[in-house]
């Protein structure tokens, strides 16, 4: 029986010093892990561009000064950027294209033209989104594809790319916010302030004045471009005299479904691309109106208030 | 003692799970590949040129990838053909406003169909468009946009002008100055860029959505071809010789049959801005296409087959594949196999017929259909096969042919030097004639002239068709064409319309 009581102690005194160990040994672990991952990911480093000397050797034959973004994730390699200077932009400008990887095979492209008309180059499907730079187009194409247009300056970047994972949009509006020059520059890695994507309200509509007869009075035009203008807003209870010509060849466009009232529209046709035709009423509820063409392809909104 | 040892084990235990938590939550990367592909597009009007001579006006759009090298048909109203254009440098760029000299050469040379489009899974696509408007003066001078369709994207990016955006078309010479002080080149001559990254290989198609019911009529549709990244089609594109892999399923040559129809009256009205007026359910076509052409055009006779496959490049629909293909080290039995990508953009529901093949249906509307055919298990002369195929307006269709399974051995026809027996047939095409009467198709003997042209001749008909010059000796010629049989006709006239050929080979 003591033999036994021994055998059993001696276990126990062992099994005690095997947990010490243990504990010791994952405390230890522990520190050298997450010492690692704060080095690879976390910890603000910020370097100079690894990718400045690429840049700056195909600098010279371009019209323009190729931006970098001062933020990149970790993930993308930065020297091994690919750049491509004879591409042409969407107005067949002279553009350039960076291509980051990383060693997944995800990309991040960046392209840079001076559009020749800036107004007239249009990202379909494109949102009007608030960044540093001003007014940008953000396209978000479900879990596939995050495409951002910021105008910096007169240098037009599209930043896009299909990596997914942990890359959200708010990182591709990051990326575009930090473009700068390449040389002389601190990059980063480390997320700042958390981006938050806002989209940007429509233009304010166009204020209707009263004429010297109390009419607030305006010509509504449709144009192939669409109607002129687009938004526009009158008074509650003040007499409106719209007049509805078109300019130009505009197909359906010249007849014009108009609100009469919240539920009913008025039909106003104009017979010859001379024609005009007058709608007086006075408006008695406050909100927005949608007016358009037949096929509802030409769209604009009245807005009436107090 | 039991407490101590109790808070030991359970401090080991936590720091253990927390390691595990801690290697568990790293970032996971995901893999997504790809390159930027970018078409560029013109939307226009233009004149193609039917199988009888008719002229038909038409809409359309005009282009194609950045960079390579771009050649097009240029329209003819009098039914002669005018020849092609080619840009060594392909299509520019489109520029914002106004009509540039560089893209003058686009006006009014609409191609029917549309450039083909392909890019492969994961690839983000670039497609710039700008309305050049309508050289035809008395033609509406529309708006136009892309609709992707079947492709993965929300409606904002679906080119649907009631819910999206559209291509206004540049300023025309002749509006006058408003005296108002509004802006009359409101948007006019923009380029609406498109993209979009495809999740999924298979047949699509993009057409005008803008008044669908007259833009696609008037013929702005294409196809629109997306590959897995390792097919070897994905580097030179649909119609050119190479294979790949489709959904499980190995082909080794793709064909892109689009399928359409016109009513002349649609186009008619059109060109004088709806003058006289037509209504679209009064729709009564008399010309049926595959890719554009009808028969005789569809196996290359009528019309410079060179120079329209230069500027259609992609859409020829005359099939044909070798039955002794080898396969070396994989499971694919011998004999080629050849993917068809049966895409209907008419109004009409078409029931298309193949003579001497049951071809497999692996897939429609860009989704597999392994319940039909597994490529794991069901072989071929098994599974959902067909030899006639009922397709819809929207619809498209992989159907999959095995050449390996015709062929046709005679004691004059020996084994060729694969020990495949070769497939041909005795008499071939009976288009030849001797004042015996008529002969399998040699060039030795005289062709079957038409009837009436030459009195001596009795025999005015045979298995085939009158009048087909220089068909290949060897080959079985297996007619695919639409079954209901008015519409292998070219307004009437026998054969045409929506027919073409398969043809084996050795």
């Amino acid at each position: 029986m003591p033999t036994q009581i021994k055998i059993i102690e001696m276990v126990t005194v062992k099994l005690k010093a095997l947990i010490k160990m243990l504990v010791v040994c994952s405390c230890v672990l522990v520190l050298v892990i997450l010492g690692f991952s704060l080095i690879s990911g976390c910890a603000p480093a910020s370097q100079d561009a690894p990718e400045a000397e690429k840049i700056m050797s195909v600098q010279g034959g371009l019209p323009f000064q190729i931006l970098i973004p001062a933020y990149l994730p970790a993930e993308f390699d930065r020297a091994g950027v690919d750049i491509k200077v004879d591409e042409k932009g969407p107005g067949n400008e002279p553009m350039v294209q960076l291509t980051y990887h990383t060693s997944t095979g995800a990309l991040l492209f960046i392209r840079e033209w001076l559009p020749v008309n800036p107004t007239l180059e249009i990202l379909s499907a494109s949102r009007p989104v608030e960044t540093k730079w001003g007014k940008g187009w953000l396209l978000v194409q479900g879990e596939g594809l995050v495409a951002l247009w910021v105008d910096v300056g007169p240098l037009r970047a599209s930043v896009y790319t299909t990596f997914q994972g942990n890359f959200k949009k708010e990182n591709v509006l990051q990326i575009a916010e930090t473009l700068g020059p390449a040389s002389n520059r601190q990059v980063f890695s480390f997320v700042v302030d958390s981006p938050e994507i806002k989209e940007m309200a429509p233009p304010a509509p166009i204020e209707i004045s009263s004429n010297a007869n109390g009419v607030q009075e305006l010509t509504l035009v449709i144009t192939p471009g669409g109607y002129n203008p687009l938004r526009f807003a009158v008074k509650k209870g003040i007499p409106v005299r719209l007049i509805f010509r078109q300019l130009g060849q505009v197909g359906c466009g010249n007849e014009l479904m108009f609100p009469s009232d919240s539920n009913n529209r008025v039909s106003l046709t104009l017979k010859n691309p001379q024609d005009q035709v007058v709608y007086e009423f006075t408006p008695t509820q406050n909100g927005q109106f949608q007016f358009f063409c037949s096929h509802q392809m030409y769209r604009g909104v009245m807005t009436v208030h107090d | 003692m039991i407490k101590n040892k109790l808070v030991y084990l359970i401090s080991a235990l936590i720091l253990v799970f927390g390691l595990l938590g801690v290697i568990q939550g790293q970032p996971k990367t995901v893999q997504a590949a790809g390159k930027t592909v970018i078409y560029n597009l013109y939307a226009t009007d233009g004149w193609q040129t039917l199988a009888d001579g008719t002229t038909l006006y038409t809409y359309g759009f005009v282009g194609g990838r950045e960079g390579e090298s771009l050649t097009f048909s240029k329209s003819s109203q009098d039914g002669k053909p005018a020849g092609n254009v080619t840009l060594p440098k392909g299509a520019p760029s489109p520029t914002g406003g106004k009509m540039t000299k560089e893209e003058e050469v686009f006006l009014g040379n609409a191609q029917f169909p549309a450039p083909v489009i392909y890019a492969s899974v994961g690839d983000i696509v670039e497609i710039r468009l700008k309305n050049l408007g309508v050289s035809a003066q008395d033609a509406p001078n529309d708006p136009h946009s892309i609709h992707l369709h079947g492709i993965d994207v929300d409606a904002a990016n679906d080119g649907v002008p009631e819910t999206s955006i559209g291509a206004v078309p540049v300023p025309l010479g002749d509006i006058e100055e408003s005296g108002e002080g509004h802006d009359v080149s409101q948007g006019e001559g923009n380029v609406v860029v498109y993209m979009f990254s495809p999740k999924n290989p298979g047949t699509y198609m993009y057409h005008c959505h803008q008044e669908a019911d007259i833009h696609v009529q008037m013929g702005m549709y294409g196809a629109l071809i997306i590959y897995n990244t390792d097919d070897e089609a994905a580097q030179s594109g649909p119609g050119s010789g190479k294979g790949g892999k489709l959904w499980g399923w190995h082909y080794d040559k793709d064909y892109i049959l689009l399928l359409s129809e016109v009513d002349t009256g649609q186009h008619d009205s059109e060109l004088y801005s709806y003058n006289p007026p037509f209504n679209p359910v009064d729709y009564k076509p008399q010309y049926w296409f595959i890719n554009g052409l009808s028969f005789p055009n569809t196996v290359h006779v009528g019309l410079n087959w060179n120079d329209w496959i230069a500027g259609h490049k992609g859409y020829d629909p005359f099939i044909v594949g070798s039955i002794s293909k080898n396969h070396p080290n994989t499971t694919v039995t011998k004999g080629e196999k050849v993917l068809l990508r049966v895409i209907n953009m008419g109004f009409e529901t078409q029931p298309m017929h193949m003579h001497g093949f049951h071809g497999k249906i692996i897939g429609s509307d860009q989704r597999a259909w392994p319940w039909a055919n597994d490529p794991m298990k069901t072989v071929f002369g098994e599974g959902l096969e067909k030899n006639t195929l009922t397709i819809g307006s929207g619809e498209t269709y992989e159907w999959l042919l095995d050449f390996g399974q015709q062929s046709m051995a005679t004691s004059k026809y020996p084994p060729n030097a694969n020990g495949m027996p070769p497939s041909v047939y005795s008499g071939g095409t009976q288009s030849r004639y001797t004042n015996a009467g008529p002969t399998s198709n040699t060039t030795q003997d005289k062709v079957i002239p038409m009837p009436g042209t030459d009195p001596q001749t009795t025999y005015t008909g045979g298995p085939s068709v009158t009048g087909l010059h220089d068909m290949p000796m060897t080959g079985q010629l297996f007619p695919f064409h639409n079954h209901d049989d008015y519409k292998a006709t070219n307004d009437g006239t026998y054969p045409g319309g929506m027919f073409t050929m398969i043809e084996t080979l050795p």
